[in-house]
């Protein structure tokens, strides 16, 4: 299946712990240091009173001064999220510090994805050091978002030596604790490499643990599974139920495939009215990268059903129409190929290798030339299944 | 002299480059100095890599595992070196070493879970652990940190477990657990509860997960899995784990090995394990396996020898010559020796030590008795039976336990702290057993019934019409499972929350799945109720009525009947039914009411609990 890249630091920032809501009121009470963070954490979770951030903060902040990491910490995320009192990224940073020292992972963790990200001083540079030693500490702690983040730094070698290795080791204990991103991330990569029986199983248990708790991308990662029928018995309904999923938490690829389900009647019943509505709509919101990789399946997927020439060359004209670059031609040629037009295949695959840039590879470029041909003589491209 | 000068001038010359060995020179190696040398070493070796932890721990100061590592390895240290010269002064640095760790960073979870992985009393890990639940969000506990706290919560619990109530504990830590980290030590105390509730599915998928976090060169735990495993009949995934376990070591005990490859009927590996050195730490289970594998898979007179080796470890290993029945009808031309003689008086002795036990109640009742004659209290009513008569009644039912003993083939009994003799079979055999029970049990009713003809001419006589027998039996037996159809209506899973003999319930599922429903029906809905409303509502109640008033009688036989059922937990529930059926069968005036009811109270919960 078409590997979709999940944007990873963002996604592990964006499902960061989430604190509840606010409320009202205060007293003039004085409390001890642990009496106040008692009460703070009291106010922050809503124990015996209702939940009210600003009350917590007060209780917190009278805590937290008086060193109590825990309170430090937690008023440290209402900071930065601006809950219950101004967002200061200031104090929210020094208040994480504390936290952090005293051994927090979660504190820990945020100070180092903030380092991992921050933009580079005027020399250029960026504290990958700090951001190493923070994200560390937190993952020896079994933090799945320090896990994760650390993971992407080896796996694309941002900061450190790039390891492949380090990074599938570290995305899968993120996994087993059930952190969707990763999981995510873990399961197609297992799925894409030769997977054994146990590979399998565990790459569908993290599937299907993203999927359950509302990751978008889990979802419609697993309905392509099963639309797919790789590595597990082909499912169409699973894949129909899983691809709904991923369309009702707003995911274009999924209302994209799953209105191509309903065109055709697959997994579901035809409904032509709803799938052009969720065509529409998927359209709408996709991405020019989502349309290339709708495009690009939709032209040259191994499995006929799942071919559309048609709307292939609609979805790819869009996308060239926004960005000519050679691998959107190459897909635009495809979906040509796809519909009958050959000829017009023909010169938007000599477009893209007329764009293909001086430094791209040998095989690259010769593959690219040899579509050339396979158009000219009439032929259509065909993934491998 | 000039000879002596030269010598002088080249004497420096010759010295040697290393000084000589004062052994060399005569003079004796001191084994003090050699062991001071090697404890400077060693302890040379142990403050640098203690220094190497103290290095690493001040370059990132807030790392609390390093620091609880460094505790760590001090107290490995101790295991490995408990004789090292410095010993007594690091048995006082390794507390003092947590203790740090624990003032520098108060109420961190990590410092909490390495103070509860070092709290060796289960109860004390179990009470210490669930007060820190609450403290999850405050203390900001990782996903990680918290699967490992109900990790540890589940295994200290599993370990304390008797109750039905503390397993379903153990489970939900285990489960929570996995919820958090789906490597979580906890797939074998899962197994063992799915396998106790009857989820075979479910253990099976515990067993196989791809997840398996324990450490996959614990012999022992492997040797355990493959136990489960051969309960469940997975020979596929008992043979993966064989092969990872004995091309990595030959270190784990063979003998669990070879019964678990036998049960799935790997007959030549299990041979294979039983040949190979057991380290002589494992008793008479070598020769037990060895005549079981014989007898499964050998000849006559491999399986006869195996017998003989395993019985000359005594007569305890045999002491009610079950096993040689069981060697009888498999080869009945073998030949017997005197020594077999001894399982047969074994099994005659057990059978009369059992039929005097049932002289202790009835002595009882017949001494107070014969203790209100003296006091001229009213003579109560009562018919032609006799104590006698029930203990006559009681004993077959007796015989018909012992007997079914030799029904199902080989069966191990072995003597426990807590129970003389322990029964060792697996589900198939107690199924068997049970249907053996009730059919020996029938017949020989069903004698005693004929040869007591004239004392008990009409035992199945009623006051009452068969329609209003009916009535008032389902009425109370109704009553007595109220409870149950409430639990239902309630959406509760029946089979897992009934505190009611639930090892007979789980045995009844077997002889469902083994000889189908009519074998089910026919225990559940004749043999008991015809049988045990004969023996306790029938003999002993009417017996016991000649020598003492009706609650006392009812009480006894209410008491003996809640007995006979082994179950503890059960036990008020099943007196309680007893004194009522014991009630029916005197206000009806005949056992066709307490039977009914006994019938209806056994089939609405075996068709609730069965389906």
């Amino acid at each position: 299946m078409g590997q979709r890249t999940v944007s990873l630091l963002a996604a592990t920032l964006l499902a960061g712990s989430a604190f509840p809501q606010p409320l009202d009121d205060q007293d003039g009470e004085t409390l001890d240091a642990a009496a106040a963070e008692a009460r703070g954490f009291d106010y922050l979770f809503g124990r015996g009173v209702e939940r009210d951030p600003a009350q917590a903060a007060l209780w917190l902040e009278q805590a937290a001064d008086a060193g109590l990491p825990h309170a430090a910490g937690a008023l440290a995320e209402l900071y930065a999220r601006g809950q219950g009192v101004p967002a200061d990224e200031a104090r929210a940073r020094e208040l994480a510090l504390t936290a952090a020292r005293a051994g927090i992972a979660s504190a820990q963790a945020s100070l180092g994805v903030q380092y991992a990200l921050a933009p580079a001083n005027s020399s250029g540079e960026r504290d990958f050091a700090s951001a190493l030693q923070w994200l560390s500490a937190a993952a020896e702690q079994d933090d799945p978002r320090a896990l994760a983040v650390l993971g992407s730094l080896y796996r694309f070698g941002t900061g450190v030596r790039q390891s492949r290795e380090t990074w599938l080791r570290l995305s899968t204990r993120a996994a087993e604790l059930r952190f969707p991103p990763p999981a995510v991330d873990t399961a197609l990569y297992l799925l894409t490499n030769d997977p054994t029986t146990s590979d399998v199983q565990r790459a569908l248990h993290f599937l299907r643990g993203a999927a359950s708790s509302s990751y978008a991308p889990g979802a419609y990662a697993l309905g392509k599974v099963y639309l797919h029928g790789e590595h597990v018995e082909r499912d169409t309904g699973l894949a129909a139920q899983w691809l709904t999923r991923a369309s009702e938490l707003e995911f274009p690829l999924g209302t994209a495939w799953l209105a191509e389900l309903y065109d055709k009647g697959i997994g579901v019943t035809a409904d032509p009215e709803r799938a052009a509505a969720l065509r529409e709509q998927a359209l709408a919101a996709m991405s020019v990268g989502d349309r290339n990789e709708l495009a690009w399946e939709l032209a040259v997927s191994p499995h006929a059903d799942l071919r559309n020439g048609a709307w292939a060359v609609e979805v790819a004209e869009a996308a060239t129409a926004e960005r000519p670059a050679p691998v959107y031609l190459d897909t635009l040629a495809a979906a040509y190929a796809e519909a009958g037009r050959f000829e017009d295949a023909v010169r938007a695959q000599q477009r893209a290798v007329a764009a293909l840039p001086s430094t791209v590879s040998a095989a690259t470029r010769d593959s690219y030339a040899a579509r050339v041909e396979l158009y000219r003589s009439g032929g259509t491209y065909r993934e491998a299944p | 002299m000039r000879r002596w000068v030269a010598l002088l001038v080249l004497m420096p010359l010759a010295a040697p480059a290393e000084p000589i060995e004062p052994a060399l020179l005569g003079g004796a190696p001191n084994p003090e100095t050699r062991l001071a040398e090697i404890g400077a070493d060693l302890r040379s070796s142990f403050d640098a890599a203690l220094a190497r932890y103290d290095a690493e721990i001040a370059a990132q100061p807030h790392r609390v595992r390093a620091r609880i590592a460094r505790c760590r390895f001090i107290e490995s240290f101790l295991l490995e070196y408990e004789y090292a010269s410095f010993a007594d002064e690091l048995y006082e640095r390794e507390p003092q070493c947590y203790d740090d760790v624990a003032a520098q960073f108060p109420h961190h979870p990590e410092v909490l879970l390495s103070q509860l992985e070092r709290t060796y009393d289960d109860e004390e890990r179990l009470a210490t652990g669930e007060k820190l639940l609450p403290s999850f969000d405050e203390r900001a506990w990782t996903p990680g940190q918290r699967a490992r706290l109900y990790t540890l919560l589940a295994n200290a619990s599993e370990r304390l477990d008797t109750e039905r109530r503390q397993r379903e504990r153990t489970a939900e830590y285990a489960r929570r657990a996995l919820a958090h980290d789906v490597r979580a030590d906890v797939r074998l105390v899962l197994a063992h509860y799915y396998q106790e509730t009857g989820d075979p599915a479910a253990a099976l998928e515990a067993l196989t997960s791809p997840f398996d976090g324990h450490d996959p060169e614990d012999n022992w735990y492997l040797v355990m899995k493959m136990g489960y495993l051969a309960q469940l009949g997975a020979r596929d995934a008992l043979l993966a784990v064989y092969s990872e376990l004995a091309s990595r070591s030959t270190y784990y005990d063979h003998t669990q090995t070879a019964a678990a490859l036998r049960t799935v009927g790997e007959a030549e590996l299990a041979a294979r394990e039983l040949a190979a050195d057991n380290f002589g730490i494992y008793g008479t289970s070598d020769e037990k396996e060895r005549f079981l594998l014989a007898l499964e898979s050998g000849t006559a007179e491999e399986a006869l020898a195996a017998y003989e080796a395993w019985r000359d470890a005594g007569y305890g290993e045999d002491p009610l010559g079950i096993n040689r029945f069981a060697l009888f009808v498999a080869h009945p031309g073998l030949p017997w020796r005197a020594r077999d003689a001894l399982g047969l008086l074994g099994a005659l002795g057990t059978l009369a030590a059992l039929a005097l036990l049932w002289c202790v109640p009835l002595g009882l009742i017949h001494y107070r008795g014969l203790a209100n004659r003296q006091r001229g209290a009213p003579q109560p009513t009562g018919d032609a039976l006799g104590l006698r008569h029930a203990w006559l009644g009681l004993s077959a039912f007796t015989l018909a336990s012992v007997a079914s003993l030799y029904a199902v083939g080989p069966i191990d009994l072995f003597a426990d702290e807590t129970v003389p003799w322990l029964v060792v079979a697996d589900e198939i055999q107690l199924a068997k057993m049970t249907v053996a029970q009730s059919l020996l049990g029938a017949v020989l009713l069903a004698f005693v019934a004929q040869a007591l003809r004239r004392h008990f001419p009409q035992w199945w006589s009623t006051d009452w019409s068969i329609a209003r027998c009916t009535l008032v039996a389902a009425g109370v037996a109704l009553a007595f499972r109220v409870p149950m159809f409430a639990i239902m209506l309630l959406g509760a899973d029946l089979s897992r929350s009934l505190p009611l003999d639930n090892g007979i319930w789980q045995v009844l599922a077997d002889v469902d799945d083994l000889y189908g429903i009519a074998a089910t029906l026919w225990i559940i809905a004749v043999a008991a109720p015809v049988g045990e409303e004969f023996l306790f509502r029938g003999l002993l109640l009417r017996a016991a009525l000649k020598h003492v008033s009706f609650p006392l009688a009812n009480a006894v036989q209410a008491l003996l009947f809640a007995a006979i059922h082994f179950d503890l937990a059960a036990a008020p529930y099943l007196f309680g039914c007893g004194l009522a059926f014991g009630w029916l069968a005197r206000s009806s005036g005949g056992l066709l009411a307490p039977m009914i009811a006994h019938a209806i109270f056994n089939l609405v919960a075996g068709l609730v609990v069965l389906s």
